[in-house]
């Protein structure tokens, strides 16, 4: 419009960070190439559901973690544009410096006071061998990394499911559980869709000092696909 | 209270309000849940109160479009009272000391008085409990059930303009925006870290009169314009100085004598700023002042803003 008063305008950034365990033990049994292959197929679907949301702005991130931690993919880049390179598996596992590291970036700036609460979607398939309570506690210490909606994948029967549950930090959301390549299809599949789809239009809610401190509601996960076990299971 | 656009009919002051229902809302099929009220005093007075709410969108607060037109009506009744005729302007001090004690607990009291009085004309049905429990579970009906506030969930911003006396009030997120003389813009009440991530603090929540952020302003510091607007209209601009500029351009097209442009225009942009931006709700409201102003202006150093020391203001 002629003479619309005001600066440019935009829609809200939605920021989402995979988290990706890529420690030696992700390469046992073909998790990594499952996870890599799982992502790249999610992308398609989460391009949809930011074309339905055109309010959001919706920017991808990766950081992995075995030795330390690093940015596999460091700026924040529109889901359109986002390719996912293969993470390979080596090392142990140090989640805490992922948490370090999302952290800084979870500052503001350089996150800007009216983007969407942020999603975090952690995958992992063992136990930290870091300081990670210090390193959740710093991402925790960003009024956006307490905003940020924080999801868990736990890969195989030897994750750390307490771990998972102190990340998420809300008791209704558990980590969800992938035992075999379809299900891990399946949960990433839904971070991608279902919780992306939440965080774009959130509503307004009360500031009430709840322990949940997200103020996105995250739609139950589809039970079959978090099912204990099953023939099909291979981790 | 909730047309469209209205344009005051003051001689010496113009003032006009918009509010546009979200583009995300349209997709979903929600409505516009924000609520405005412009009220000049009677007859040739020279006071007017400008009011606005943004109900919350989220599932528990599943009757917010009435809760903020309660919002809107209760800051009339106990605001609008300093404009009717035969009542005794306060002095500043006096002002001051009414919005710190008195007003906050005699508009959450008066909105909860007009929330019990809705709910007891129409109980929350059946329809609305299961909408509820299925986006949010059951323990969000227990949320409600505990304190059906949250059903209502409301924001306020206030301006009272009582001649050349200026209160601000608010609660929750949104802004209220002043422009001196010179076209400089800033915001007059303090903020509130809380205001983060879609959260807001509300009428609905308890002891929410601790939670109004109040300001004052007297001359020679009271601004050329203000504008108020719902968080819609801020989240819909890349930088936050984008925002404040909408304030400062508008101010000068009213310096240039097209305060006709601001009135008719208002709805359109509140419409591309939904669009383009936020797809939140939005509304705005502008007061200016019909000019002459001083040819030199700075901020005021003067604003006195003021707000509660209390333990629930922490984050």
């Amino acid at each position: 419009m002629a003479n619309r008063p005001g600066g440019a305008m935009a829609s809200r950034p939605l920021h989402f960070i995979w988290l990706v365990d890529c420690s030696g033990s992700m390469a046992a049994d073909g998790k990594v190439q499952s996870l890599n292959s799982a992502i790249r197929e999610a992308l398609p679907h989460m391009a949809d559901v930011a074309r339905e949301n055109p309010n959001a702005e919706l920017l991808l991130r990766a950081v992995a973690f075995s030795n330390g931690a690093r940015w596999h993919v460091a700026n924040p880049t529109p889901v359109e544009e986002f390719r996912w390179e293969d993470v390979e598996a080596s090392g142990i596992t140090d989640m805490g410096k992922a948490f370090r590291t999302v952290a800084e970036q979870l500052r503001v700036p350089p996150m800007s006071e009216r983007a969407l609460p942020p999603v975090l979607a952690l995958l992992s398939d063992g136990q930290p061998s870091d300081d990670w309570q210090n390193g959740l506690a710093e991402l925790m210490a960003q009024p956006w990394g307490k905003k940020a909606v924080r999801i868990a994948i736990a890969i195989g029967a030897d994750a750390d499911h307490e771990v998972l549950s102190r990340f998420i930090g809300n008791p209704e959301l558990r980590p969800l559980q992938a035992n075999n390549p379809e299900a891990l299809v399946r949960h990433i599949r839904w971070v991608s869709t279902v919780v992306v789809q939440s965080a774009s239009a959130p509503g307004t809610q009360q500031a009430d000092g709840s322990p949940i401190s997200s103020n996105v509601v995250i739609p139950p996960s589809d039970p079959s696909a978090a099912g204990p076990s099953s023939a099909a299971d291979v981790w | 209270m909730r047309r469209p656009v209205r344009v005051g009919p003051e001689p010496c002051r113009l003032s006009a309000a918009a509010s546009v229902r979200g583009a995300a809302h349209q997709r979903s099929g929600m409505p516009n849940q924000d609520a405005f009220g412009l009220f000049p005093a009677p007859g040739l007075g020279d006071g007017l109160l400008v009011a606005l709410a943004d109900g919350h969108g989220s599932a528990k607060s599943f009757r917010s479009e009435t809760g903020s037109r309660l919002a809107v009506q209760a800051a009339q009744a106990v605001l609008g009272a300093l404009l009717e005729p035969g009542c005794e302007r306060p002095e500043p001090s006096a002002l001051r000391d009414m919005a710190e004690a008195r007003f906050p607990r005699e508009i959450v009291r008066e909105w909860r008085r007009l929330v019990d009085e809705d709910l007891a004309a129409r109980p929350i049905d059946d329809g609305e409990w299961e909408r509820l429990c299925s986006r949010e579970g059951a323990s969000a009906r227990r949320t409600v059930e505990e304190n059906p506030y949250h059903a209502y969930g409301a924001t306020l911003l206030a301006a009272l303009l009582l001649g050349n006396l200026h209160l601000y009030l608010q609660i929750g997120d949104g802004d209220i925006v002043a422009v001196g003389a010179d076209g400089a813009a800033w915001r007059p009440v303090p903020g509130d870290a809380r205001l983060l991530a879609n959260a807001t603090t509300s009428l609905a929540r308890k002891d929410a009169w601790r939670d109004f952020r109040r300001a004052h302003a007297l001359p020679p510091s009271l601004p050329a314009l203000l504008l108020l607007a719902t968080d819609g209209y801020a989240n819909s601009f890349a930088e936050d100085a984008g925002f404040l500029q909408v304030a400062s351009d508008i101010h000068a097209m009213v310096a240039r004598g097209k305060w006709a442009e601001v009135a008719t225009g208002l709805e359109g942009w509140l419409t591309d700023a939904s669009s383009q931006g936020s797809g939140d709700d939005v509304t705005a409201a502008v007061v200016a002042q019909a000019g002459p102003w001083p040819r030199r202006s700075r901020r005021p150093a003067l604003w006195l803003h003021f707000r509660c020391k209390c333990p629930t203001n922490r984050v």
